[in-house]
């Protein structure tokens, strides 16, 4: 059987991701672009047709290829060393004029090269007609008209493919002035590529340095700035002859939708209006489907306690299977509705193209911060979980903008945060109060993360931030099929990454809350027990300075919600009597103040492992974990001594 | 007969302008970024809207729509269309 590989090359936003999805459906891997501190994402699946194998990369969306961003880098190393057999370059038919640029480029590095144009459809009702038969001979490479979304032209497109096209002799040609200096140059370099990306960018040899410097006093301007004059210049000659624009076309769509969606008066009230949507419906349509698997984890327990009993298996084995692996994976597994809920719903967001206007509506705030626009989408995920939250800080240009971002994420309450809120919160706080306390708590989170972002930029990560400037893509109708692969990917990757740390990490906790041998599960006489009685005076100013707190915070490590099931094993006692047992160890100022203390202390251990494989610095990591504690302690303590001195206590 | 070369910041929602070049110093980074989006000599800018804090501005250039900060836009000079 033959074998064809087959890379997607394109803007961001132009359906590249979608046509791969279309392509190879779910039979495809996530992988991580290798040699990189920094992850991004491998997209690599493959389809067969006819007798062919079509090994299918997708590549990041780039604006050009100059190689001086990370996804840039990534996509011209890929594409210069590892040579694909045909390049299927995705181009976005509304907007032509700038999809072309990265087009001539490839066209310029010699590869063979299909143009699939993209969303005719959207381009017919703007009164965009193109004519791909001129298109394809001006540019020397086939052109076929696609619809990613659905079926449209994929047949054709796949033939194509097949044909193994040859590469363009088409190549941009610039003016006379430049092409002599390019021959000049060709003769050092080796290629014409690489002899167009030194004059663009410069190089340390002083001859070339002097062609750049003639250059600049030639045409009066940088070499770049000459470069991409012409580029553009030679796009604007071939849509010229190819396309036409009739009169008859609807004005922009979204600039229209944007006059409203980011305007002075609507732009936060729809924003807040989104958001609070969205949690409802996460919340709401999540519960129940949390109880039911809540449930099964404990019916699943039960039956194991049952089975292992009548085959006499020792007391430990038991405490091991319910305790230890049914637990610690029923408690991660138990947010996965939400988590794909949330996903979900993002997915529809983003896919649309508002989480875009989101950054861009933020940046004012996020901008004083030394952060991006940008940065407020992994806060925004945080809520959810901070696993995918933190790896969504992946989208940020600068490292300094991701490290921040990655710090201040975590105190942004998760899910798991909630159920601890929800108990202590029942228990001390009655009536219209109780929605006030939990509203507290999330807006703490946010004005930590706020607080503590402003400090680090004043201190670790100084410097001002990336420059902004951000597409913001057509709004479009997201498609079922995308977003359900979209956030299916996400949730997996947030399962996958949670069970990679959870499983060692439940068999550490169960050994600490089982040993010595004999003692009660998690009880103050086992390891952890003792190491909470160790610590639990440290917490005496914060208001809860007694073990089984210090327990609790011990085994919230795990997942924070696990200090629930704490508190239960603690005091021997089932969830009903658990409001008398804490009624007498807290009081509702102490109360507030351990919520607090949970909602801001080092996050989860899975969320901790993907900090450290975000950042690849265990370093980072650990500071992350103490100065977070630290936080933790000082807010908590503001708050308890404070409430003292009010007379709350 | 030539304009008054002014900055992008300058120009108010719903006027257009044409781009002439960027002010010394700008960013190299930066710049190669702006120019790959289109904003080259000559080429049309449109500024659409400003986000609800009064900033970054909401411009269109080549059909497509960006947004860039206020005192990032200052670096491009441009004439009133």
């Amino acid at each position: 059987m033959k074998k064809i590989t087959v890379a997607l090359a394109g803007n961001p936003n132009c359906g590249k991701t979608t046509l791969f999805n279309n392509l190879t459906g779910m039979r495809h891997h996530v992988g991580n672009w290798p040699g990189k501190t920094v992850t991004v994402e491998r997209k690599e699946g493959r389809t067969v047709y006819d007798d062919t194998t079509l090994e299918i990369v997708d590549l990041p969306g780039t604006y050009s290829l100059s190689g001086r961003s990370l996804e840039e880098e990534i996509a011209v190393t890929y594409l210069q060393n590892e040579k694909p057999d045909v390049v299927v370059n995705i181009v976005d038919a509304g907007h032509l004029e700038r999809n072309l640029y990265v087009t001539i480029q490839l066209i310029e590095l010699g590869l063979p090269l299909v143009l699939a144009l993209n969303m005719n459809r959207y381009a017919d009702s703007e009164g965009i007609v193109i004519n791909t038969k001129l298109l394809s001979e001006m540019l020397g490479i086939p052109v076929v008209k696609i619809e990613a979304i659905d079926d449209t032209g994929k047949d054709k497109l796949i033939k194509e493919i097949l044909a193994r096209p040859a590469p363009s002799k088409k190549s941009i040609r610039y003016n006379r002035e430049l092409e002599e200096h390019i021959a000049e140059t060709e003769k050092k370099t080796g290629s014409r590529w690489t002899a167009v990306q030194t004059l663009i960018h410069g190089s340390d040899d002083s001859q070339i340095e002097t062609v750049r410097k003639h250059i600049t006093d030639v045409f009066g301007t940088n070499p770049q700035e000459v470069f991409a004059d012409q580029r553009y210049g030679y796009i604007a000659g071939v849509l010229h002859e190819a396309v036409s624009r009739m009169e008859a076309g609807k004005k922009n769509q979204s600039e229209r939708i944007d006059r409203i969606i980011t305007s002075k008066w609507f732009g936060f009230p729809i924003f807040l209006g989104i958001m609070y949507l969205t949690f409802q419906i996460v919340f709401t349509l999540g519960a129940p489907i949390m109880d039911l698997i809540d449930q099964g984890f404990g019916i699943l327990s039960e039956l194991a306690a049952a089975g292992l009993a009548a085959s006499l298996a020792p007391e430990w084995v038991t405490s091991l299977v319910c305790n230890g692996i049914i637990g610690g994976f029923g408690s991660v597994i138990v947010f996965l509705p939400n988590i794909f809920l949330l996903f979900l719903l993002l997915a529809i967001l983003e896919d649309s193209g508002y989480l875009a206007r989101v950054a861009v509506i933020m940046d004012r705030i996020m901008h004083k911060l030394g952060l991006h626009g940008k940065s407020f989408i992994p806060m925004i995920l945080g809520f959810g979980c901070s696993v995918p939250a933190i790896m969504a800080a992946r989208t940020l240009e600068t490292k300094r903008e991701r490290y921040l971002t990655i710090l201040i994420t975590p105190f942004m309450s998760c899910g798991a945060r909630l159920p601890v809120y929800l108990l202590l919160v029942g228990i001390f706080f009655a009536g219209w109060s109780q929605g006030l306390v939990m509203f507290s708590l999330y807006l703490l989170g946010i004005l930590v993360a706020l607080t503590t972002g402003l400090l680090l930029r004043k201190t670790l990560f100084k410097g001002e931030s990336s420059a902004f400037v951000l597409e913001m893509p057509p709004y479009r109708l997201p498609t079922i099929k995308g977003v359900l692969i979209h956030a299916g990917e996400r949730s997996w990757e947030f399962l996958r990454k949670a069970g990679v740390i959870i499983f060692p990490a439940v068999l550490l906790m169960w050994l600490l809350a089982s040993l010595p041998f004999g003692v009660e599960y998690a009880s103050s006489e086992s390891l952890i027990g003792m190491a909470g009685s160790a610590i639990a005076p440290v917490f005496a100013p914060l208001g809860f300075g007694f073990a089984e707190a210090g327990v609790a915070i011990l085994m919230g490590l795990l997942a924070k919600e696990v200090v629930v099931g704490a508190f239960g094993t603690l005091y021997g006692v089932g969830d009903e009597a658990l409001g008398d047992v804490l009624m007498n160890v807290f009081t509702p100022l102490s109360a507030y103040s351990f919520m607090v203390f949970i909602l801001l202390y080092m996050p989860c251990l899975a969320a901790m492992f993907t900090i450290k494989q975000e950042t690849g610095s265990w370093k980072l990591t650990g500071l992350a974990a103490v100065g977070m504690c630290v936080i933790a302690g000082i807010v908590s303590f503001i708050i308890y001594q404070g409430g003292v001195l009010l007379g709350f206590a | 007969m030539q304009n008054e070369s002014v900055r992008l910041c300058d120009i108010p929602s719903g006027s257009s302008a044409s781009v002439i070049g960027f002010t010394n110093g700008t960013n190299n980074g930066f710049q190669s970024r702006l120019l790959e989006l289109g904003l080259t000599r000559g080429s049309c800018v449109n500024v659409t809207g400003f986000a609800p804090l009064g900033d970054p501005m909401i411009i269109s250039v080549r059909g497509c729509q960006l947004a860039i900060r206020k005192e990032d836009a200052a670096d491009i000079k441009v004439v009133a269309a």
